[in-house]
């Protein structure tokens, strides 16, 4: 009964979070100066043209009263037009989203794969009382900007050691293997300053650990340093991690606009930074409402998992 | 433990360093077919030729579309679907006599019907309003018989030919935006946003079949990483190289060197406190080392220019008034204390931030003008704040930008007529007004240019804005093909470029 409220608050909130960013998706435009009527008459803008697009686009209506009709459209699947490409929104993110997707997955896939036996050596090594120089390149790796990363990466990788070719991007639609192949120096691109974080971050959950009481419990019960690195501290210092994940998801995300700026990669990201620049507001609302939701989802689900794997975790539940 | 997670590390390393090695095979797929990859900055805003708004599509597209005319490498209108058109006398009809056996990109042959229905659909007389602002003035478009067609106009206006480029597509054909249908030399093959558009060839073309296949026309994103794009070979031609870059690519590539074909200034809005007054404005020209800009900008490379035209108008572009203003700082400072300003003033300069060479420009200007006493503070804006606020608002003090046309001059020449709204200047004078209707009028070849180069000296003679250059353009170009052209428009042809062999 418990975890059954639990999961509906979750969704609530989930839905409440959603609603939230579609808001500030759809007013933020309407701040900053630029419209879509501008950029698209261009050099031939007229007072008169001006005025029957913005009528033929339904903007002269009060934005409360848009929201609403957008908020309608989008629930039943309708996203509207493009104002730029004519098409509807709809078909342009479903073309784009497997590519950040993929790019998203293998960039995570990376980073669990590496960070987290990096972080746990890290805390092994402490725990032997080595040296903690590693700290220092984290820091350092981890203020690298990923757009420099991105070029330098695409030289040495692309241009000195020819392992792909820079810019020959291949379609999902034509082959696969080929694209996935073409978005892993990207995806290190990505994953690289999250290894580093999610490392630091194992490492630091786990070396909190050795402090703690159990471990000395263990310890005078005459355990060995390697049964007690294992079965205690690997265990509970993995745990607040999995929600660490949650967090790098959207870190991922958003790293992934930059890195299709780069590489050269036709994705969400890249729609999303052109549409920007057109004022394209129905492709700039749908793929920021797509982009949040995909985080929060993710987050509802390792908050989920999370709440399974320790269920001392009563988030919301007020006292108890 | 250590050990393997160590191992676990270098394993994975490996695996994915492994896995990119593998990608390189495909890579030389495209060279057993005459298939080229084109870089282009901007992805296209429309594949219906008349709703095109952008330059950059418009480069495009001129592989795909043709008009009843088409203008070839030196400007001049030469006829396309049309074979041959006459102006009558008095300016206000034109008559067009069509190709035999020009089809389209479907197989049917043109008619008529399509090319009055072109002409219709941009004088908003279809299912669009009106496309073409100079198209109002169409009367009526006739069709005598099945290969002439006549366009009545209410007006005269002898330079409407220059428009009549405009793309025939064939009437009642609904999929133009989606799958266009021209009668260019290449024919629409896929287009995916952001990231390419696909043309093959037309090999039933009018004008002789072209040498490529197939031309890829691929959208870069970012500037910085196209470089390392070229050097590794996944591009064979790209325009907009800036000087640093042509000096980097140039043992792999050609450089081409031509003109963008645009008028690049210093625009200052003349009702603005400092600048209407025209001692403010010339201290502006004199204070303003032009080449100097080009040496720091462009390399060396571009056409200087003295007023609002540029020298790919061939006859209308004066060159008399070029050397105008020789950069003189200390006449500039002898002006500026005849205006009342003599310590100088303070003013800002709007930049939209998606041109890096406006934006240098603005750099080199701000030290420049500094030396005689004015502080210039640049703001940069998005492109759709540029168009906002500088373009269409007015309100800005002074702005930097490149202005591009058609090959009808007037199409720049009006932008500081008094009362056109695209006066963006805020500029008045009545001689230029009288001079400007007359050239528009006029049927004589001489007297208009004689007209034009008058409208050229009044900007000049009264400062309207700082005019600097016709930017240069260089284009890199693979060293396995040749052909590539300049025009003195905003294209890219693709049906002249061949294989060396």
């Amino acid at each position: 009964m418990k975890s059954v409220l639990y999961i509906i608050r979750k969704i609530v909130s989930l839905i409440l979070t959603l609603l939230l960013v579609s808001v500030i998706a759809f007013f933020v435009y309407e701040i900053i100066p630029g419209d879509s009527v501008t950029s698209m008459l261009g050099t031939e803008y007229t007072e008169e043209r001006a005025e029957a697009l913005r009528e033929e686009l339904g903007y002269n209506k009060p934005i409360y009263e848009r929201y609403l009709i957008w908020l309608e459209n989008f629930v039943t699947g309708d996203m509207g037009e493009s104002v730029n490409y004519k098409m509807p929104v709809a078909d342009i993110i479903a073309d784009k989203l497997p590519v950040t997707l993929w790019l998203g997955l293998i960039s995570m896939l990376q980073i669990i794969i590496i960070s987290i036996p990096l972080g746990v050596w890290f805390a092994w090594r402490e725990h032997k009382g080595k040296g903690i120089f590693i700290e220092y390149f984290n820091q350092f790796v981890m203020s690298i900007p990923s757009f420099f990363l991105g070029i330098i990466i695409i030289y040495i990788f692309g241009n000195i050691l020819k392992l792909f070719t820079p810019g020959q991007y291949v379609d999902y639609k034509e082959n696969i293997v080929g694209f996935i192949l073409y978005l892993i120096p990207a995806t290190i691109t990505v994953a690289i300053s999250k290894i580093s974080m999610v490392a630091k971050f194992t490492r630091n959950s786990m070396v909190e650990q050795l402090q703690a009481d159990y471990v000395r419990t263990a310890r005078s019960k005459g355990a060995s340093e390697l049964r007690i690195f294992l079965h205690h501290i690997l265990r509970n210092g993995l745990t607040p991690v999995i929600t660490f994940l949650g967090m790098v998801v959207a870190e991922v995300m958003a790293g992934s606009i930059i890195v299709e700026q780069v590489f050269n990669i036709p994705g969400l990201g890249r729609t999303l930074v052109v549409a920007v620049g057109n004022r394209d507001l129905p492709i700039v609302q749908a793929i920021i409402v797509y982009m949040a939701a995909l985080v929060i989802i993710v987050n509802f689900f390792v908050d989920i998992v999370y709440k399974f794997i320790d269920p001392r975790i009563t988030i919301g539940m007020g006292r108890e | 433990m250590k050990k393997k997670i160590l191992l676990l590390t270098l394993a994975l390393t490996i695996a994915l360093c492994g896995c990119t090695g593998g990608g390189n095979k495909g890579s030389s797929s495209s060279t057993d077919k005459k298939s080229i990859v084109v870089g282009i900055q901007q992805d296209l805003d429309s594949l219906d030729p008349h709703l095109v708004v952008a330059a950059g599509t418009r480069e495009v597209l001129f592989n795909v579309f043709e008009g009843l005319v088409k203008p070839d490498e030196n400007g001049v209108l030469v006829p396309a679907v049309a074979s041959e058109y006459k102006v009558s006398e008095d300016g206000k009809k034109y008559t067009f006599t069509l190709r035999e056996g020009v089809e389209f990109h479907n197989g049917k042959p043109v008619t008529a019907q399509d090319v009055k229905y072109s002409i219709e659909r941009n004088a908003g007389m279809h299912d669009q309003e009106l496309l073409i602002s100079r198209f109002a003035n169409i009367d009526s478009v006739n069709i005598v018989n099945d290969s002439t067609i006549e366009v009545i106009l209410k007006e005269a206006d002898t330079e409407l030919i220059a428009y009549m480029t405009v793309a025939i597509i064939p009437e009642d054909y609904k999929e133009q935006s989606s799958k266009p249908i021209g009668t260019g030399p290449f024919i629409f093959d896929s287009y995916e946003i952001d990231n390419k558009f696909v043309v093959k060839r037309n090999d039933k073309y009018w004008g002789g079949k072209p040498e490529l296949e197939e031309v890829v026309f691929k959208i870069v994103a970012n500037t910085d990483s196209v470089l390392l794009d070229l050097q590794a070979g996944s591009i064979d031609i790209y325009p907009y190289l800036t000087d640093d870059q042509a000096k980097e690519l140039s043992d792999k590539f050609n450089i081409e060197v031509g003109n963008t074909n645009l008028v690049q200034g210093i625009f200052l809005n003349n009702e603005n406190d400092y600048f209407k007054n025209e001692k403010v404005r010339k201290a502006m020209c004199y204070a303003i080392d032009k080449e100097e800009i080009q040496a720091m900008v462009s390399g060396g490379n571009g056409t200087l220019i003295g007023s609002f035209m540029f020298p790919g108008l061939g006859n209308y572009f004066n060159e008399e008034v070029i050397d105008d203003y020789e950069y003189n700082p200390e006449k500039a400072k002898e002006l500026l204390k005849e205006a009342g300003y003599a310590n100088g003033f303070e003013f800002k300069m709007t930049i939209p931030n998606n041109y890096q060479f406006h934006i240098s420009t603005g750099e080199v200007i701000v030290q420049q003008l500094k030396k005689v006493g004015i502080t210039v503070n640049i703001e940069l804006v998005d492109w759709s704040v540029w168009l906002n606020d500088v373009y269409t608002g007015r309100k800005f003090e002074a702005t930097i930008i490149g202005f591009d046309s058609t090959l009808a001059p007037n199409d720049l020449m009006r932008r500081f007529v008094s009362d056109n709204d695209k006066n963006m200047c805020n500029f008045v004078n009545a001689k230029y007004d009288d001079y400007y209707k007359m050239a528009v009028e006029t049927t004589d070849e001489n007297e208009k240019i004689e007209y034009y180069e008058e409208l050229q000296k009044i900007l000049s003679e009264d400062a309207a804005s700082v005019f600097i250059q016709d930017p240069p353009l260089l284009v890199a170009v693979s060293k396995e093909l040749e052909g590539y052209t300049f025009y003195p428009v905003y294209v890219q042809d693709m049906s002249k470029i061949k294989f060396v062999d």
